[in-house]
């Protein structure tokens, strides 16, 4: 079977696990392609106008992936017990899929991780495999195999992450959701902005996803979101390492309008820019503001040379 | 050491200040500040110290804690929930006491309470002096206000807007409220509800066989705060329909559908205050709509599309869907309720609002969506 991967939203974190999952079971899996202009203009079509940027976009790379597959799986993760709870569009990300391409020629396949209602991650994928046709034991064993290599994968990205520390350019850590973060559209074009005004962006998603959890305390107790809470924990493993703090944003994100707010108040010793992204064309505004906040950075930082 | 005195406060939903008060003085022993009346300097105080994009709830919750500060309140309390409502306390907290205010913030969130006792627990740390006794005995009356506030309400929805002498629901309604805050216990609470049933019966309607009926569904806040939604039930049902609304806190807190009392009160008990406000009968609801949805998609959508569809199948002329901008779980539903509108062939009206929705805005659609479902009705009726 021919296995469709949306390359949005949570495709960023776990794309290695549900690729290696799907090939162990003996399934070709494709992503759809990088996002461009016409994916773009397909999620505005596909979603309602207020989702955030993110969601419109992951709606546009399923409608891409229409004809090109037996399948598109589409998880619903809804929490990860008392690691957090995910934003509620992963909870409805399925449903809201199928709803929407409901006329479409598009099946969709799906696997339910909410710990609350006792479906731990292993048994979610475990179901998944099996209703694929794979007995319970080979499923196991491919989930196993698949959550190795996410974590192997995984720690590879931290190394590479931190060996940029090390650089004596501007640093400036980019808190953001992974899939705003490596999206072509959405924050690849702030990365090589930074990059061309001499200066190093690291991302946010280079943490331990557990050690964040726990340094996330250090800055707020009560953030319920599992992966606002890495966030935090990545500005609080990073934050005396970097010269400034970037925070990206892709509007209306409902857990970020109030962390980020938060964090805002809170972290005080570091500047920090606040870049709202909207589907709006032409990236003039942003390439100013990414200029004179990396220039004042500089200034500050020969001053006090 | 002197006692520190404290005055409770949680922002105004709807009427429910009513029975809150009612526990705070009777099960907690404590003063209770009703926050004032919202108004547009509230919204705009809100707006104003709030971060952009939050959700209008949050805004709406700001002010109120603004004024009831300002009139000397100085516990305020925050329930927290599944959606963006399980992250207002710690942020509200955080921006009044940047402000300079001074108060303890009793957030139900952080305290990790996990049923219904263990909230009644917690809450000795504001009351020392109240028994887990006494508060179970002021419950029954406050649970009893609740309904009976929810079904005065119901009442008032479907039938005012056949009134023939204008505003004579709204006198009876206005005197239930007023008697209401006097009430001393459940015998009270009881007879004014009689009373107002009665008095609602006795006035002269002019009810058609078939009137217009409108469903309204939609968020949790928005929807059970008139002045948030700026009144839309009491404009539509003025115009001349029924309105249906079951999204309240007796039916998603109080009453379970499922009327089983053993099931009913295992619900209550282990009642996990995480999932607020998703309704407590969830997996019922679920299993009502699964024709459209496979799972539970978070909050109060759920209920939405559950009772969407029952509309819907009752033969509704209009749904309308009310949510507070930028709403994630409400905003997830809307791609299902577009299903179950064209699958019923029942229009629907959303509605969003923010801090900026204008009154005379909200009105014009409600009008031209009158008028639709109106001659619709005729067209198919003759």
């Amino acid at each position: 079977m021919k296995i469709g991967i949306p390359r949005a939203l949570l495709y960023y974190r776990y794309h290695v696990l549900w690729e290696t999952f799907f090939r162990e079971l003996g399934h070709e899996t494709i992503a759809s392609p990088l996002t461009n202009k016409t994916l773009m203009d397909a999620g505005s079509h596909y979603a309602i106008d207020e989702n955030c940027l993110s969601s419109k976009l992951f709606f546009g790379h399923v409608s891409a992936l229409e004809g090109k597959c037996d399948a598109v799986f589409v998880p619903r993760i809804a929490n990860y017990g008392k690691d957090g709870v995910m934003c509620s569009r992963f909870e409805a990300l399925y449903d809201m899929a199928a709803n929407t391409f409901r006329d479409h020629d598009i099946n969709f396949i799906t696997c339910n991780v909410d710990l609350q209602q006792k479906c731990p991650e292993e048994q979610a994928y475990v179901m998944l495999g099996v209703s694929l046709g794979a007995s319970e034991s080979q499923a196991k064993e491919a989930y196993q195999k698949a959550y190795a290599a996410w974590q192997e994968a995984h720690t590879k990205h931290i190394q590479e992450e931190e060996a940029k520390l090390h650089d004596d350019r501007i640093k400036i850590l980019v808190v953001g959701h992974s899939y705003n973060l490596y999206d072509e559209y959405i924050g690849k074009p702030i990365m090589k902005g930074i990059e061309q005004l001499d200066a190093v962006p690291i991302c946010s998603d280079a943490v331990d996803l557990k050690q964040a959890q726990t340094d996330s305390l250090s800055i707020c107790k009560a953030v319920p979101w599992i992966m606002n809470r890495e966030l935090l924990g990545s500005i609080s493993k990073y934050h005396n390492d970097v010269d400034g703090i970037i925070l990206l944003t892709a509007f209306p994100c409902g857990p970020d309008s109030m962390v980020n707010e938060m964090i805002i108040r809170r972290i005080k010793d570091r500047p920090i820019l606040n870049l709202l992204l909207d589907s709006q064309d032409g990236n003039a505004g942003i390439e100013t503001r990414l200029e004179s906040f990396i220039d004042i950075i500089r200034f500050r930082k020969e001053a006090r040379l | 050491m002197p006692e520190k005195k404290y005055k409770l406060c949680y922002p105004q939903l709807g009427n429910y200040d009513i029975p809150i008060q009612y526990f705070v003085n009777n099960g907690l022993h404590l003063e209770y500040l009703a926050p004032p009346a919202m108004t547009k300097r509230t919204i705009e105080l809100g707006a104003k110290y709030s971060p952009d994009f939050v959700c209008a709830p949050f805004k709406c919750m700001m002010g109120c804690y603004i004024e009831a500060l300002e009139q000397g309140a100085n516990v305020l309390i925050q329930t927290g929930g599944t959606c963006r409502l399980g992250y207002y306390g710690e942020l509200h907290e955080q921006i009044l006491k940047d402000m300079g205010y001074d108060f303890d913030m009793f957030n139900l969130t952080l305290f990790r309470y996990k049923n219904l006792i263990g909230m009644l627990k917690g809450m000795k740390q504001f009351a020392p002096n109240a028994t887990l006794l006494q508060m179970a005995k002021a419950l029954p009356a406050t649970a009893r206000m609740i309904t009976v506030i929810d079904k005065v309400e119901d009442n008032y929805r479907q039938n005012m807007g056949f009134e023939i002498e204008k505003g004579a629901y709204d006198k009876v309604y206005n005197r239930f409220l007023t008697q209401l805050r006097k009430a001393k216990g459940l015998r009270d609470v009881n007879r004014i509800y009689k009373q107002t049933i009665a008095d609602f019966d006795a006035i002269p309607k002019n009810k058609p066989e078939h009137p217009l009926r409108v469903g309204v569904v939609g968020e949790y806040f928005t929807i059970m705060d008139p002045y948030s939604n700026h009144e839309i039930e009491k404009k539509i049902a003025q115009m001349g329909a029924e309105v249906h609304r079951w999204m309240n806190l007796s039916n998603s807190v109080l009453l379970c559908p499922d009327e089983g009392t053993l099931k009913k009160l295992k619900g209550y008990l282990t009642y996990d205050l995480y999932k607020f406000p998703s309704s407590l009968w969830v997996n019922i609801q679920k299993k009502l709509s699964s024709k459209y949805t496979k799972f539970d998609m978070g909050s109060s959508s759920i209920s939405t599309i559950a009772l969407a569809e029952h509309y819907a199948e009752k033969g509704f002329d209009g749904l309308v869907h009310v949510k507070s901008f930028g709403c994630t779980p409400e905003m997830d539903a809307v791609p299902v309720l577009h299903n179950i509108s064209s699958d019923y062939k029942i229009p629907v009206l959303y509605l969003n609002y923010d801090t900026q929705t204008s009154d005379t805005g909200i009105e014009t659609r409600l009008e031209a969506f009158y008028d639709m479902i109106a001659m619709r009705k005729e067209v198919t009726e003759s």
